[in-house]
């Protein structure tokens, strides 16, 4: 089954809207909060750590730091299984790019009404520090709702109606896909704290790295790196790369 | 022959030199235990003094010696002389003769303006690795090489000790120096006629051994396994893995009863250890070992090509790099109740389980998943610096010895200590020893090897054979022995032409560099000659250079420092020098004559 | 019994030549087409239970074959197979009415499951080999 993403800057607007629409279609509902305090439980990981990653300010040359970016990468893979366990209504705003590639997860942008919070204006700032575009570019989802005109129960039919259509069901690639990004993201938990340039990209168990730091003078960091990401489970092969440009090719572009 | 002059301690010191010469040819007891002998009876009958009898050993000589070894295994630790030799074997091919003239000219080039026995010690672990590779008797090769090498000292002024002495002592008698290349000719002449001898009379007079065995059991065949066991690289086409169920190395082993142990994908990032769920994809080099057959098969069902020989691999897979061992788990190994796969053996440890015998049993198939006994031995395939890790973890027992662990990062650091000391030696004029010494030294500092392994690649046998010989020297000298065998043997002679005069010279000089160091012939024998050639009416300058070049004779017995080096790994006896080294020493003399009356015109 | 048909078009030779075999295995009778106008051409006067597109190709777009699909034969199992899969690609062929989706490369036993999930939506029993 489907699952929904519900984006909002303002916290309490996103919740309440993610609230009536899992009880409504009977979904799990799942905040940025609980994320949080999943994913510390699931990965014993300190909460401190995890809740440092959404400070605004402290970034370094506009990134964060790699301590932040270790947080991050697993927020997004426990945010992978939990789509993964379909039914799933999200509220928060981490891994857009994650549910771009997922076409059976519905991205909802919820607006506010006049008045904007100063815990929006951070959520805001935090998010074009991190994704590089704006939280509230409604080209980057499938539905915008205005809560300054439209009601809540009014909003809660729409998104179910929405989420009718055929084509947000999921399909066999669409679960690929999501497989697919459940490994990368562990494979990029796994390296982000020696290569925070790494990308990864997963398909079908076969995985491409990319760090500026793996390039050619680099043989036997970058076998390190291959070894280290083979040992992982359900991972069958691993290319690694220091060029991006090789990596685009061979990983983005057609992965043959 | 007149006897006038002999005092008691010359008939000591003549029967010294015949009971060493005596000794070395019979081998009652190894040569350099006559050297030690030496150094006991000397100083007894109070030929030299206790102080002088040990003198040898600081000697200058010695201390380079042992400081040139240890560069020399710095070097090879290095696998610099590896990449050194190699263009050099690729030239030569497949022919021991080709091999001989290759390594041979090459040799004698190097010793041309290096010490020769720097030279020498350079090239022997380099002929060691020929001899393995292409199956062919170290002995064969070694004796012919050690000659090029003395004989490479003969090709310009600055070859050896005896040439740069020469124009020292010709100043007191106001004659011309000699140049850096007047005797390139004749030291051109003297190591091609060297090799050529050899390459055509090297069968009768070079002892046959055996082929050194490789550490680590690198014979060519796997125990357990059928057919021969070399790894095989394949080039994976790049379609391979399209639109077909993907093979893994675990099928890989059950299908087609092939170990992987080696790819390298498309970014060209080597893995030597491939865990079994990997998948073996496109575009790649995959190296197996297992039978011929199996590999044909594989490459008929799925198009993979077969390359003749090791390409991508072909330095990594080599034999100095990696081979097979057997390990035994052992009683008290943690090991013992678990699996390879869940003690993570392939990432931990980056080797590949080949074979894993229990009892009489032998398994191929599933080693992941096999709970492990004790007792149970596993035939594994992997980089000795690997194996150096697993061994240091000590959950395995190695049955078989490992191979040394190369270190070529370090290979930067060990040809900067080797220039370190040429400069030094060439450009400074600092003493060799001092020189030799400060290149081994650093290359320690730069742990390029440890002292404990500069300690071991020193070869005792040598060092006690060139210093025990040091106090003969220094005998033949302070007792007159060395002045009144000149005096004598010349005196015999008369009135002479100048050609039989030099003859006789250089087989008199021949003789004095086997049993009293060739620096020593040299210092005693120079004024002498000249004095007796201004009196024969020959040229003096002709004279000197005769004992100059003819002092690099050294060839019957094994008292030349190269020949002494090469005794021990070569297996010889001092009766394979009296055969080889006799053929040679009478070749010298023919081409030294003949070079003379052609090019100088005596 | 009827005999699963099965159209499996895709411009790379290779793809019919290597998952062609699988499917005959399952009980499928396949024919494989390298043009998308000769396939639909085919399409137009044969009935088929299973097509297998490719979505890019020189000829005309998977997408027009599947519309072709819809129009004649609209109980058939349209499988999307592509190599340039995106979210709005997906999107578009479940809309036009795609059975599945699988990006490229894939192996020959997932379409092989994909397949037999046809087959059983179609009321065809999966062959005992599966």
């Amino acid at each position: 089954m489907s699952s929904i993403a519900i984006v909002s800057a303002e916290e309490a607007l996103g919740r309440e809207i993610g609230l009536a629409v899992a009880s409504e279609l009977d979904y799990r509902l799942v905040t940025l909060k609980e994320l949080l305090a999943l994913t510390a439980h699931d990965q014993g990981l300190p909460a401190v750590q995890l809740e440092e990653v959404f400070r605004t300010g402290g970034f370094w040359r506009g990134r964060l730091t790699k301590k932040r970016l270790c947080g991050l990468a697993r927020l997004e893979e426990q945010l992978c299984r939990l789509v993964s366990a379909d039914r799933l209504v999200f509220v928060g705003y981490v891994g857009p790019e994650l549910f771009s590639q997922i076409s059976h997860v519905l991205r909802v942008l919820i607006l506010g009404g006049k008045e904007k919070s100063r815990e929006g204006e951070a959520a805001r700032k935090w998010f074009r520090a991190v994704y590089g575009r704006d939280l509230e570019d409604a080209r980057q989802y499938d539905l915008t709702v205005n809560r300054g005109t439209i009601e809540k129960a009014e909003a809660v039919r729409i998104i179910r109606d929405t989420l009718r259509h055929h084509k947000f069901s999921p399909m066999t690639y669409s679960r690929q896909c999501l497989v697919n990004l459940e490994l990368s993201s562990r494979v990029k938990t796994l390296l982000v704290d020696a290569f925070p340039d790494v990308s990864v990209k997963a398909h079908d168990g076969s995985v491409w790295v990319y760090s500026a730091a793996l390039n050619r003078g680099r043989q036997q960091t970058a076998a390190e790196v291959k070894q280290k990401v083979l040992g992982l489970e359900g991972v069958r092969y691993v290319e690694v790369y220091g060029s991006r440009k090789r990596f685009d090719e061979v990983a983005c572009g057609q992965i043959r | 022959m007149e006897l006038s002059g002999m005092t008691p301690e010359i008939a000591m010191v003549l029967a010294m030199i015949a009971l060493a010469i005596f000794l070395f040819i019979v081998e009652w007891i190894r040569v350099d235990m006559v050297a030690i002998l030496m150094t006991i009876v000397l100083p007894l009958l109070g030929l030299v003094t206790p102080k002088e009898a040990f003198s040898g050993f600081a000697s200058n000589a010695v201390i380079s010696i042992i400081a040139v070894i240890i560069i020399g295994a710095g070097l090879d630790k290095t696998g610099l002389i590896n990449r050194l030799v190699k263009p050099v074997v690729r030239l030569a091919g497949n022919s021991a003769s080709r091999v001989v003239i290759a390594m041979g000219a090459t040799v004698a080039f190097i010793s041309s303006f290096m010490q020769n026995i720097g030279a020498a010690a350079l090239f022997l672990p380099a002929v060691k690795r020929v001899s393995r590779s292409m199956k062919v008797p170290l002995s064969q090769m070694l004796m012919p090489i050690g000659f090029c090498a003395i004989l490479g000292g003969t090709v310009t002024l600055v070859g050896s000790s005896p040439l740069i002495l020469l124009n020292d002592l010709l100043t007191p008698f106001g004659l011309e120096p000699f140049r850096l290349f007047d005797v390139t000719p004749i030291g051109i002449a003297l190591v091609v006629s060297g090799i050529g001898s050899f390459i055509l009379f090297g069968r009768f007079v070079l002892p046959r051994g055996e082929v050194e065995r490789e550490a680590g059991g690198g014979e060519g065949r796997l125990v357990g396994l059928e057919g021969p066991a070399e790894p095989v690289e394949l080039v994976i086409p790049q379609d391979f893995t399209m639109f077909r169920d993907p093979l893994t190395v675990d099928a890989l082993r059950e299908r087609y009863r092939l170990n992987a142990v080696a790819f390298a994908g498309r970014d060209g990032i080597k893995l030597f250890s491939l865990k079994p769920d990997m998948e073996i994809h496109g575009s790649g080099r995959l190296v197996v070992i297992g039978a011929r057959d199996d590999v044909e098969r594989l490459a008929a069902d799925t198009g993979v090509r077969i390359l003749p020989a090791l390409e991508a691999f072909a330095e990594d897979l080599s034999p100095t790099f990696s081979g097979t061992v057997e390990a035994v788990v052992s009683p008290r190994s943690e090991w013992v109740g678990k699996t390879l796969k869940e003690v993570h053996f392939w990432e931990q440890f980056q080797v590949n389980p080949i074979v894993l015998y229990r009892s009489d049993q032998v398994h191929r198939n599933g080693l992941t998943e096999m709970v492990l006994r004790p007792g149970d031995s596993l035939l594994l395939y992997g980089r000795w610096d690997r194996f150096a890790i697993l061994e240091q973890s000590r959950k395995l027992v190695f049955s078989t010895p490992l191979g040394e662990v190369l270190k070529p990062e370090k290979a930067i650091f060990a040809g900067f200590w080797m220039a370190v000391a040429l400069v030094m030696i060439i450009g400074f004029n600092v003493q060799l020893s001092v020189a030799l010494m400060t290149g081994a030294f650093g290359m320690i500092v730069c742990r390029v090897l440890t002292i404990d392994e500069a300690y071991q690649s020193v070869d005792w046998r040598t060092v006690f054979l060139l210093a025990g010989l040091i106090p003969l020297g220094i005998a033949t000298e302070k007792s007159g022995t060395a002045a009144w065998i000149a005096k004598t043997v010349l005196s015999m002679f008369g009135e002479v032409t100048p050609f039989v005069l030099l003859t006789a010279i250089a087989v008199l000089s021949t003789f004095f560099t086997l049993v009293i160091s060739n620096v020593g012939a040299t210092v005693l024998l120079v004024p002498l000659v000249v004095n007796m050639a201004m009196a024969a009416g020959a040229d003096p300058r002709m004279a000197a250079l005769v004992v100059g070049l003819a002092t690099s004779n050294s060839f019957v017995l094994p008292t030349h420092q190269v020949n002494a080096l090469y005794m021990g790994p070569g297996r010889y006896r001092s009766i394979d020098f009296v055969k080889g080294g006799g053929m040679m020493t009478v070749i010298f003399i023919v081409v030294l004559m003949a070079m003379l009356t052609l090019v100088c015109g005596i | 019994m009827h005999t699963v048909q099965v159209l499996l078009l895709d411009d790379e030779p290779i793809v019919g030549q290597r998952l062609k075999g699988g499917l005959e295995k399952l009980g499928c009778e396949v024919e494989t087409f390298e043009n998308p106008l000769q396939a639909m051409a085919r399409i137009a006067e044969k009935r088929f239970d299973i097509v297998i597109t490719d979505i890019m190709m020189a000829e005309a777009s998977g997408l027009q074959v599947l519309e072709a699909v819809r129009k004649t034969t609209p109980e058939a199992k349209v499988i999307v197979i592509t190599g340039y899969a995106t979210t709005a690609l997906a999107r578009e062929a479940m809309e036009k009415g795609a059975y599945d989706m699988i990006a490229k490369p894939f192996k020959p036993s997932d379409l092989r499951a994909l397949v037999i999930r046809a087959m059983q939506d179609l009321g065809i029993p999966a062959p005992p080999a599966a």
